[in-house]
C-alpha cells in the first residue's frame, strides 16, 4: 500500500515504521533521539543564556566560572534598557513600517501572481522567467541607485523608502503565491466565469478564500522580514524618533569597553519576543509556506 | 461553491488587515506632530512652566551626536529648560549615537541623504571632509549678526585656528583636551614606585615608562602595565599614536597636508616602543578585552583626559588615581584636540540651530559642559573658574592644574584637520594594529601605512580641488 | 480595442505594479548604477566620467578589495557546507520517527525567527572571550579559547561557525523534501536488503537533489551578501580580518561618498555571483533529479 507523505499524517507512518523494524531499531531510534535531543539543547541554550544574562546584576555579568541562576534577580534590567532609549517609539515604529508593508505584500503579490497564473497574456512566460531572474539579484547592486532616487524625492529619514517598494511587488512572494493559485483547479474559475464574473471578481470570491495558507505564509515571511530589517533602516532611517528596533539595538553595541550587556540582553529579549510569538502562533504556515517554496521549484 | 479551508483567511480577514494597515499608515502619518508636542509640554513643565501654545511655529532643531544617559540628562536639565526659556517655540531633539565612527558614518547617511541634521558634535577632524564638500554651513556673518561672546580672544588659540578652513570659521568649539598620563595609587603602591608621600612617581623618561610597565604588570591577576588607548584600529587609534609621535620628536603630516610624515626614525620609534612593551606583556595586547580596565584595577599606567574621571568614580567608588604631564623622549608633547559644534547648510532649521550653538557658547552654559562632562573648554573666561582649582572628588591627584600644565608644553602640536583624515586614519590604524598584534614588523606596518595614507590623501585632494 | 484585445492585455494590469517596480526599482536602477561605475560621483559634485577608471583602481591598486573578495569567499565556503551538512543531517534526523520529534524541529527552527541584530548581539555575547559561553564551555574541555572577535586568526570562522544556529529555515526545506520521498521506494528497497545506508545514499539523497540544488543557490547567494554580521559584530575588524564586500560597498558609499566607485564593486560582485550561478546550474544536470522529469 503506498502511504502518501506528503502532508505528513504522523500517526499512521509511525504505526507502519514501528511495525516493521521495531525488532532491530528501537536501538538506533533511542540514539538518534539522544543526539537530536543533545543538538537541540546547544541551540536552545544561547536563548537561556540571554534570559539568564538579562536578569544579572551588574556585578555578576562579568564574573568567570559564569553563573546560571543570577541571585538576586535583576528585573531593573528590563526597565533601564527599555527607558535609556526610547524603545516604545522604537516598537512603535517597527509596527508601523512592518504593518504597512505587509498589507502591501500580501494585496499586491497576490493581485501579480494572479497574473502570472491564470490570466494570458503576450510575454507571460518570459517575463516570469525575468521574475526568477529578480530573485537572486543582489540587492547591492541597485542600493545606491535606489537611495539616490529616494533622495531626490525627499524620502530620507521617513518610512516610505522602507514601505513603499512592498506595493510593487516582491519576486519570492509572487512566486510562491503563483505556484500556489496553479494548485486550484481551473473548474471553480470556469463555473465563476460562465456566472458572469470579470478576473478581479474571481480572485477576490474565488482564489483568495482557497488560499489561506499561501497567503498567511507571505504575511508571516512579510511580518519576520521587515520587523527585523537592519540594513535598509541603516541607510535610511537618521533620526530617533523614527530608529527602528534593528537600529535601537544597534545603539547597545558601542565601540567601547563599557557595553552594558545585561541591559543589552534585556532588550534583545523583549526585541525577540514578537517573533517567537507569532512564530509559535503561526507555525503550521511557517513549516506548510517553506515546503511550498522547496518543492515547486 | 466549495471552500475549501473556510475561515483560514476568509475576506473579513482580509479586510481587517487592510483595515488595520490603513489605520496604521494614518497613525504613520500623523505620528510625528502628536510626539512633538507632548516632548516640548513635557520639558516645559519640568522647567516649572506652563506649556506654551504653539502661537508660532515650532522649529525643531535635531542635535546628532551624544553618548549616553548622562549626556542626556545634562542636556534635559541644564541646557535645554534655559534654552527655552529664550526661545519658547524651538524643540531641540537629541540623536544619541553608538561610537565615533558610528557618527562619522551618520552624518554621512544623512547628508547624503539631503537630510542633515541641524546641529552635530563632532570631533574636529571631521570637520574638512564635510566642508570641503560645502555641507557645513559658515558661520562668520551667523557670528557678527548674532553671538558677539564669540570672538578671536575669547579662546585658546589653538582651538581658534582648528575651527577655521580657508580663513572662514566653519565650527564652534564644543572642548578641548590632550592626552596625559594617570596612575594607578594602589597599584603603584604595590610595585613600590611611590615617594615618600605613597603618591605615584611619575614616569620622566619613556624609558622609566617601560621599567614601570614592567614592574607594574601582574600577569597572574590580570594587571597590565598599560594599554593601548584605543584598539579599534580607526581614527583613535591613531590619534594615540600621534601623542607617542608628537613625544618621539616626529610629525604626522605635513604643513600642506600634501604627504604623511610618520614613517620615518620618529615614527618608528614611537611604534617599536609599544610593540616592545606588548612583547614584554607589559602593555595589553589588542583583542584582549577586560571590562573595566580601569576602575577594576588592571592597568597600572594609563593615557587620556579629564573627561574619563566621572565613570570612574562612578564605576568603584574607592578608585583613586593621580596624573603627571608626559613622559619626554624628545618632547613631552601631546595632540591638542578638540571637538566641534557644526551647523549644516542644507538643515531645515538653520537659523534656530545657530541660535543653539551660539547659546551653547555663552560662558554660562559652556561652564556648566565642563563641570558636567569633566571636559577643560576652550575659552579663557571658563577655564579660569575656580572649578577647575579643586582636586577632583577628593581623589588624591586628580588636579585639573596637570592639564593645563601640558596644555602648555613646548612640545605639543594641534591636531591637523585635513580632508581624508578619516579615512587615512581607518589605514593608518589597521596596520598599527596589526604591528601591535605581531602579525607584521613594525617597518612593515609603517611602510604600507604610509602607501595606503597618501593614496587616501591624493585622492581626497584631487577629487576637492584642493590643491 | 475590441473586448478581446482588451482581455489578452488585461494581464498587464494585474501585474503592472510589479512591472513598474521592475523599471523603476531594479531594472532602472541596475542601469543607473552601471552608469554611476564609470563615473566619479559623490552626490556633491556632478558625475565625473572616468571611464574604466574605478575598475582599473579595484582590481589594480585596492588592497582591501581584494580582501574584501577573499573574505567573502572564505565566509561562503565555510559557511555553505556547514549549513548544507549540518541542516541535511538534522533533517534526516527529525524525519524518523522518534519521540518529541514537532519539539525538537520547533527547537531546531526557533533560532533562525530570532531578528538579525538581536541574534548578532546574543553571539557577540557568547563570544565574549572571558566570559562568554563558548570559551567557557571550552574551558571545561579544557581548552583555553581565543579572543574570537577580537582576534585576526578567529574572528571569521567566529562568524562562519554561529550559522549553524541559523539552519532552521534550510532544515524545514530539507524535511519538506524528505516527505516527498514516496514510501514505496524504502519498502521495495527493504525488500531487496538493502541497508540503511545504502537506503540513504541510493533513494534518500537522489530523491531530494533539487531540494539540495535549491538550498545550495540560496545559501551561496545569501552568503556572497553577508553585510549585518560583520557590521554589527566587527565592524569589519581587527585590521580588515572581516571585511566582506558588501561591508566594503557600504563603506565606500555611506562612509566615503564614493558612489560611483561603490556601484562598481557592486556590479563585479554581481558578476562573480552571477558566473557562479551560472557555473552551479550548468554542472547540476549531472547531479539533480527533478519529479517532473526536466526543469521547472
Amino acid at each position: 500500500m503506498d502511504i502518501n507523505h506528503r502532508n505528513g499524517t504522523v500517526p499512521r507512518r509511525l504505526v507502519g515504521r514501528i511495525k516493521g523494524m521495531v525488532f532491530r531499531s528501537h536501538l538506533m531510534h533511542s540514539m538518534i533521539f539522544a543526539v537530536a535531543l543533545l543538538g537541540a539543547l546547544v541551540f536552545i541554550i544561547p536563548f537561556a543564556w540571554t534570559v539568564t544574562t538579562s536578569l544579572k546584576p551588574d556585578a555578576q555579568v562579568m564574573i568567570f566560572p559564569p553563573k546560571w541562576i543570577p541571585s538576586p534577580i535583576q528585573w531593573r534590567n528590563y526597565y533601564d534598557a527599555l527607558v535609556r532609549l526610547p524603545f516604545d517609539r522604537f516598537f512603535l515604529n517597527t509596527a508601523i513600517v512592518t504593518l504597512t508593508s505587509l498589507v502591501g505584500d500580501v494585496i499586491v503579490n497576490a493581485v501579480v501572481a494572479y497574473g502570472f497564473a491564470r490570466m494570458d497574456f503576450p510575454g507571460r512566460e518570459p517575463l516570469f522567467y525575468v521574475l526568477l531572474a529578480t530573485m537572486m539579484l543582489p540587492s547591492q547592486v541597485t542600493m545606491i541607485p535606489v537611495f539616490i532616487i529616494f533622495r531626490k524625492l525627499g524620502w530620507i529619514d521617513t518610512f516610505y523608502p522602507l514601505i513603499v517598494p512592498s506595493y510593487f511587488g516582491n519576486a519570492f512572494y509572487i512566486f510562491l503565491l503563483r505556484q500556489f493559485f496553479r494548485t486550484i483547479p481551473d473548474d471553480l474559475e470556469h463555473a465563476a466565469r460562465i456566472d458572469g464574473a470579470n478576473q478581479a471578481r474571481i480572485l477576490w470570491s474565488v482564489i483568495l478564500p482557497l488560499s489561506g495558507p499561501a497567503i498567511a505564509t507571505v504575511a508571516v515571511f512579510s511580518f519576520m522580514f521587515h520587523w527585523q530589517d537592519f540594513f535598509r533602516p541603516l541607510i535610511y532611517i537618521n533620526s530617533t524618533h523614527l530608529r527602528t528596533i534593528s537600529l535601537g539595538l544597534q545603539l547597545f553595541k558601542t565601540g567601547y569597553g563599557g557595553t552594558v550587556y545585561n541591559q543589552m540582553m534585556a532588550a534583545t529579549v523583549v526585541c525577540t519576543l514578537p517573533s517567537l510569538i507569532l512564530f509559535f502562533a503561526t507555525q503550521r504556515y511557517f513549516i506548510s509556506g517553506i515546503v511550498m517554496t522547496g518543492m515547486k521549484n | 461553491m466549495m471552500a475549501r479551508n473556510p475561515g483560514l483567511i476568509s475576506r473579513r480577514s482580509l479586510l481587517k488587515m487592510l483595515g488595520v494597515g490603513g489605520a496604521a499608515v494614518l497613525v504613520a502619518a500623523c505620528q510625528p506632530k502628536e510626539v512633538e508636542g507632548s516632548v516640548e509640554e513635557e520639558v516645559a513643565t519640568k522647567s516649572g512652566q506652563a506649556p506654551v501654545p504653539a502661537a508660532e511655529e515650532v522649529k525643531t532643531i535635531r542635535y546628532l551626536g551624544g553618548f549616553g544617559q548622562s549626556w542626556e540628562d545634562f542636556y534635559n536639565t541644564e541646557v535645554l529648560p534655559k534654552f527655552y526659556d529664550l526661545h519658547p517655540n524651538y524643540k531641540v531633539e537629541m540623536t544619541l549615537i553608538g561610537s565615533w565612527p558610528d557618527l562619522y558614518n551618520k552624518i554621512v547617511t544623512s547628508t547624503a541623504g539631503g537630510m542633515p541634521p541641524e546641529v552635530t558634535r563632532q570631533k574636529d577632524f571631521f570637520t574638512p571632509d564635510f566642508i570641503v564638500r560645502g555641507l557645513q554651513q559658515e558661520l562668520d556673518e551667523y557670528v557678527a549678526a548674532k553671538a558677539p561672546h564669540i570672538a578671536e580672544d575669547q579662546y585658546v588659540p589653538h582651538a581658534w585656528s582648528n575651527m577655521h578652513w580657508s580663513g572662514k570659521l566653519v565650527a564652534l568649539p564644543l572642548l578641548i583636551f590632550n592626552h596625559y598620563p594617570h596612575f594607578n595609587i594602589e597599584l603603584y603602591k604595590k610595585a613600590g614606585l611611590v615617594d615618600s608621600d605613597g603618591a605615584p612617581v611619575a614616569p620622566d623618561t619613556w624609558e622609566d615608562v617601560r621599567e614601570q610597565a614592567n614592574k607594574l604588570k601582574d600577569p597572574s591577576n590580570n594587571v597590565y602595565g598599560t594599554f593601548l588607548r584605543d584598539e579599534g584600529g580607526k581614527e583613535d587609534t591613531v590619534n594615540f599614536f600621534h601623542v607617542w609621535l608628537a613625544q618621539a620628536g616626529g610629525r604626522l603630516i605635513d604643513e600642506e597636508f600634501s604627504r604623511f610624515m610618520f614613517n620615518t626614525p620618529e615614527g618608528l620609534d614611537a611604534l617599536t616602543f609599544w610593540v616592545d612593551l606588548i612583547k614584554d606583556g607589559a602593555m595589553k595586547p589588542p583583542g584582549v578585552s577586560i571590562e573595566g580596565i580601569i576602575p577594576q584595577g588592571h592597568v597600572g599606567m594609563w593615557w587620556h583626559a579629564s573627561s574619563y574621571w566621572v565613570a570612574y568614580r562612578r564605576d568603584n567608588p574607592d578608585f583613586e588615581w593621580s596624573t603627571a604631564i608626559n613622559p619626554m623622549r624628545k618632547t613631552r608633547g601631546a595632540i591638542v584636540r578638540g571637538d566641534h559644534h557644526a551647523l549644516f547648510r542644507q538643515s531645515k532649521e538653520r537659523d534656530a540651530g545657530f541660535d543653539f550653538l551660539a547659546f551653547h557658547q555663552t560662558p554660562e552654559i559652556t561652564l556648566a559642559y565642563g563641570k558636567n562632562q569633566m571636559m577643560i573648554m576652550p575659552r579663557y573666561d571658563v577655564m579660569s573658574d575656580a572649578f577647575y582649582k579643586e582636586p577632583y572628588m577628593g581623589v588624591p591627584g586628580a588636579v585639573y592644574s596637570v592639564e593645563f600644565e601640558q596644555l602648555e608644553q613646548p612640545g605639543n602640536q594641534p591636531q591637523p584637520i585635513f580632508p581624508g583624515y578619516q579615512e587615512s586614519s581607518y589605514k593608518i590604524g589597521a596596520q598599527l594594529i596589526l604591528a601591535c598584534m605581531q602579525e607584521i614588523s613594525p617597518e612593515q606596518a609603517l611602510d604600507q601605512a604610509e602607501k595606503e595614507a597618501n593614496d587616501v590623501l591624493a585622492s581626497a585632494r584631487r577629487l576637492l580641488g584642493v590643491d | 480595442m475590441n473586448s478581446r484585445t482588451m482581455r489578452r492585455f488585461q494581464g498587464y494590469l494585474f501585474i503592472s505594479p510589479w512591472l513598474i517596480g521592475l523599471v523603476g526599482l531594479t531594472l532602472g536602477p541596475m542601469l543607473l548604477s552601471l552608469y554611476y561605475s564609470f563615473n566619479e560621483y559623490d552626490l556633491f559634485q556632478p558625475a565625473k566620467f572616468i571611464g574604466l577608471g574605478n575598475y582599473n583602481t579595484m582590481f589594480f591598486n585596492d588592497r582591501l578589495f581584494w580582501i574584501s573578495m577573499r573574505n567573502t569567499a572564505i565566509y561562503t565556503m565555510g559557511r555553505v557546507p556547514i549549513v548544507m551538512g549540518s541542516s541535511l543531517v538534522v533533517a534526516l534526523l527529525l524525519n524518523q520517527p522518534i519521540p518529541f520529534r514537532n519539539f525538537l524541529r520547533t527547537a531546531y527552527y526557533l533560532p533562525s525567527v530570532v531578528p538579525a541584530v538581536a541574534m548578532y548581539i546574543i553571539w557577540v555575547w557568547l563570544f565574549e572571550p572571558q566570559v562568554g559561553l563558548v570559551n567557557y564551555f571550552l574551558s571545561l574541555l579544557g581548552i583555553s579559547g581565543p579572543l574570537w572577535l577580537g582576534s585576526i586568526k578567529w574572528a571569521m570562522p567566529a562568524l562562519i561557525g554561529m550559522s549553524i544556529w541559523g539552519i532552521g529555515g534550510t532544515m524545514v526545506i530539507f524535511l519538506a523534501g524528505l516527505q516527498g520521498v514516496p514510501e514505496h521506494l524504502y519498502e521495495a528497497a527493504e525488500l531487496d536488503g538493502a541497508s540503511a545506508m545504502q537506503r540513504l545514499l541510493h533513494i534518500t539523497l537522489p530523491m531530494v537533489s533539487s531540494v539540495v540544488f535549491f538550498n545550495l543557490i540560496m545559501t551561496i547567494i545569501h552568503s556572497f551578501q553577508v553585510f549585518g554580521q560583520a557590521y554589527v559584530m566587527t565592524s569589519g575588524g581587527p585590521a580588515y580580518a572581516t571585511l566582506t564586500i558588501v561591508l566594503y560597498i557600504y563603506e565606500q558609499a555611506f562612509n566615503w561618498f564614493r558612489m560611483g566607485y561603490g556601484s562598481g564593486l557592486a556590479w563585479v560582485l554581481f558578476a562573480v555571483l552571477s558566473a557562479f550561478t551560472a557555473f552551479i546550474f550548468r554542472s547540476s544536470t549531472p547531479w539533480v533529479y527533478y519529479e517532473s522529469g526536466g526543469r521547472a
